[in-house]
């Protein structure tokens, strides 16, 4: 690219023929190696550094949205909450106001194929061999239908549970694993907290979703988790799927709500809802502009470093140009012109952060393969990503950061004065 | 006669350090004609350094003319004055100022470097100027492996190889032994009677001067 530039303003006047240019520049660079690669270190840092945070953010940003994808366009979540359309998983700090008959409301008036509630809490469970510290979640007979999930022992939570608050349990395949081993958990009792419940069924591995890791949950009927555990007639999320298009089934699900919590909201003002109606893809977008700004947060932190390489490089090529004065002046007296001199001096610089730049996209996409590694070890589902886009501008970075920080210096070289600077001991 | 290679008429240079003017030349005029080697002879403080700047086209004049191969050279651009000094004129000084981290070719071939020439080019024509002056066997040598006379005779051949209508030399034998000072002075003096070119030298040893066909001697700005 650089090689480009100079060669084209090369072509256009008389002057020292590109290749024999690029020579002269890799030439003085190469006889003074540990120099150069002692100035190109910052480049390597800064140019590094750009790349592992673009990547770390680039892999928080994948692993937070396939947290909240997959679970199909369709899906619609109801929560308690005020605001203009806010979304994000369920909070505490808020006053939880859907309730059970909200879902049915739902379920008999809207356009959903399956309404879901879910009240969560995250208490002890123990079994006879060993007890635990996991999320519990009261469902009801269609939670697998929103979340689909293989049942591999046993059975799931059915109506007649929901209506009768049975004392029955499902377990994630982990936590089924963890308290009973090799042992069959089926007709099993075990203690959620105070509440003694047998466990009923078994569900296949699932995975995370929701930052939360489903495998270790405990589900109870939706009844027995409100009013045997936790004593509330609050649901902490109602998710449903819907029937036809989803921003019309979102209208539908807020004018019902609307209705059953006895709300005056002609205007159809969010603000003044007392719940939150949000898809998928409302999650996918906001998560979407985080992730862009923590990307761009990291990425400018680390080009100060870069900003700091580029001071060094220019630090050095100015070094270099007093201790060349007399070559300088030689040159000069020969018949080399300006900006023959101010080429040569700042293709050394932008050679210098090119390589740089090489070399700290190298750097940089083995450690971020390192922290993606080590990140995958604590983080289930992160995975390594490398932009490409993050590549080609670290590139055009270091070359910029070259012309930039190189051209005073070269200009400070094409000046001098040929007398002058022959005579400079 | 021929018209002379550098005319010079009614140079003038005053050097301005703030408040305070100091004169260097008072109205210098001279001619060189190709083919003569031309001593230029004057004590420290006179001028004739000031004068070797202004034709060897690195320093400007006050006011004057002169003409350099039939090209006024006073009117000239800085791009157009770098670009005569590439094709009419070669450099030899007294501090030799060889590249210490290039070969004695790759020193000798560096004017050619901006004049644009293939490499092949290049390395044939400083070959050969390298062998007239005795060098040969030395082309892959650092400056720093050479003796000051070696050295001088690499600047000699670095000043020929884009074969220059003038050579100017300042002070050549100012850092030589009198052997060394003897050889480069006889080359000098062979570039002229046998190959026909044209030397200017500033020196301010008798010696040195008497190689030249003719001293110009220089005063206090004045030629005398």
């Amino acid at each position: 690219m650089a090689i480009a530039l100079f060669a084209s303003a090369t072509a256009t006047s008389s002057n020292m023929r590109s290749l024999d240019l690029l020579r002269t520049s890799t030439d003085s660079l190469r006889r003074n190696t540990s120099r150069s690669l002692l100035t190109v270190l910052g480049i390597v840092i800064g140019i590094g550094a750009v790349i592992l945070m673009l990547s770390i953010g680039q892999g928080a940003q994948g692993y937070v949205l396939s947290q909240v994808s997959d679970l199909g366009s369709d899906l619609v979540f109801v929560e308690a909450g005020n605001g203009g359309g806010s979304s994000g998983p369920p909070s505490p700090f808020i006053e939880q106001t859907i309730t059970l008959d909200d879902a049915k409301a739902l379920e008999e008036d809207g356009p959903f194929s399956f309404v879901s509630s879910v009240v969560i809490t995250t208490t002890t469970v123990s079994a006879e061999q060993d007890s635990t510290f996991t999320d519990i979640a009261g469902v009801d007979q269609y939670q697998l239908d929103v979340f689909p999930a293989d049942v591999v022992s046993g059975r799931f939570i059915e109506g007649e549970d929901v209506d009768s608050h049975a004392r029955v349990a499902v377990l994630g395949s982990e936590i089924a694993e963890q308290l009973f081993g090799d042992q069959d958990p089926i007709g099993e009792r075990i203690e959620v907290k105070n509440l003694s419940v047998r466990v009923i069924g078994v569900l296949g591995e699932q995975g995370s979703k929701f930052f939360s890791n489903l495998d270790k949950r405990v589900y109870l009927p939706v009844t027995t988790a409100q009013r045997e555990l936790l004593g509330v007639t609050y649901v902490n999320y109602i998710s449903a799927r819907s029937i036809g298009d989803i921003e019309s089934a979102k209208e539908d699900a807020r004018a019902i709500l609307r209705d059953a919590h006895n709300l005056d909201n002609p205007e159809q003002d969010l603000a003044k809802d007392d719940f939150i109606v949000s898809s998928q893809s409302d999650a996918v977008a906001i998560i979407g502009g985080v992730g862009f700004a923590l990307t761009l947060l990291l990425a400018s932190i680390a080009a100060i470093s870069l900003l700091v390489g580029g001071i060094g490089i220019m630090n050095i090529m100015l070094v270099s140009v007093t201790e060349r004065t007399r070559e300088i002046g030689l040159r000069k007296a020969i018949g080399a012109t300006e900006s023959e001199v101010l080429r040569q001096f700042l293709l050394e610089a932008v050679i210098l952060t090119m390589f740089g730049g090489v070399i700290g996209i190298v750097g940089g996409v083995g450690t971020s393969a390192l922290a993606a590694a080590v990140l995958s070890q604590f983080v289930e589902g992160w995975q390594f990503i490398i932009p490409p886009s993050a590549v080609i501008a670290s590139v055009a970075v270091a070359t910029l950061v070259g012309i930039a920080f190189g051209y005073y210096p070269a200009r400070r070289a094409a000046r001098l004065d040929p007398i002058e600077a022959l005579r400079y001991e | 006669m021929s018209i002379p290679l550098i005319r010079v008429h009614g140079i003038t240079k005053t050097y301005k350090n703030g408040e305070v003017e100091t004169p260097v030349l008072h109205g210098v005029s001279l001619d060189v004609h190709t083919g003569e080697f031309v001593s230029l002879m004057g004590p420290s403080g006179s001028g004739k350094s000031t004068l070797m700047h202004i034709l060897s086209l690195l320093d400007r004049p006050d006011a004057g003319s002169y003409q350099l191969d039939e090209v006024d050279t006073v009117t000239l651009d800085e791009v157009a004055r770098a670009s005569l000094r590439l094709q009419k004129i070669g450099f030899v000084f007294q501090a030799f100022h060889l590249l210490p981290r290039l070969s004695v070719l790759e020193n000798v071939t560096l004017p050619l470097l901006y004049a644009e020439m293939p490499e092949a080019e290049r390395v044939a024509r400083a070959k050969a100027v390298l062998a007239d002056v005795g060098l040969s066997d030395r082309e892959s040598y650092l400056p720093s492996q050479l003796s000051g006379g070696q050295k001088q005779r690499v600047a000699i051949a670095r000043a020929l190889v884009n074969d220059p209508a003038v050579i100017f030399a300042d002070e050549p034998t100012g850092n030589l032994d009198s052997v060394s000072s003897r050889q480069v002075l006889e080359i000098l003096r062979d570039l002229t009677k046998k190959h026909g070119r044209t030397v200017v030298m500033v020196t301010h040893e008798e010696e040195a001067a008497a190689y030249g066909d003719r001293v110009i001697r220089i005063r206090d700005g004045y030629i005398i």
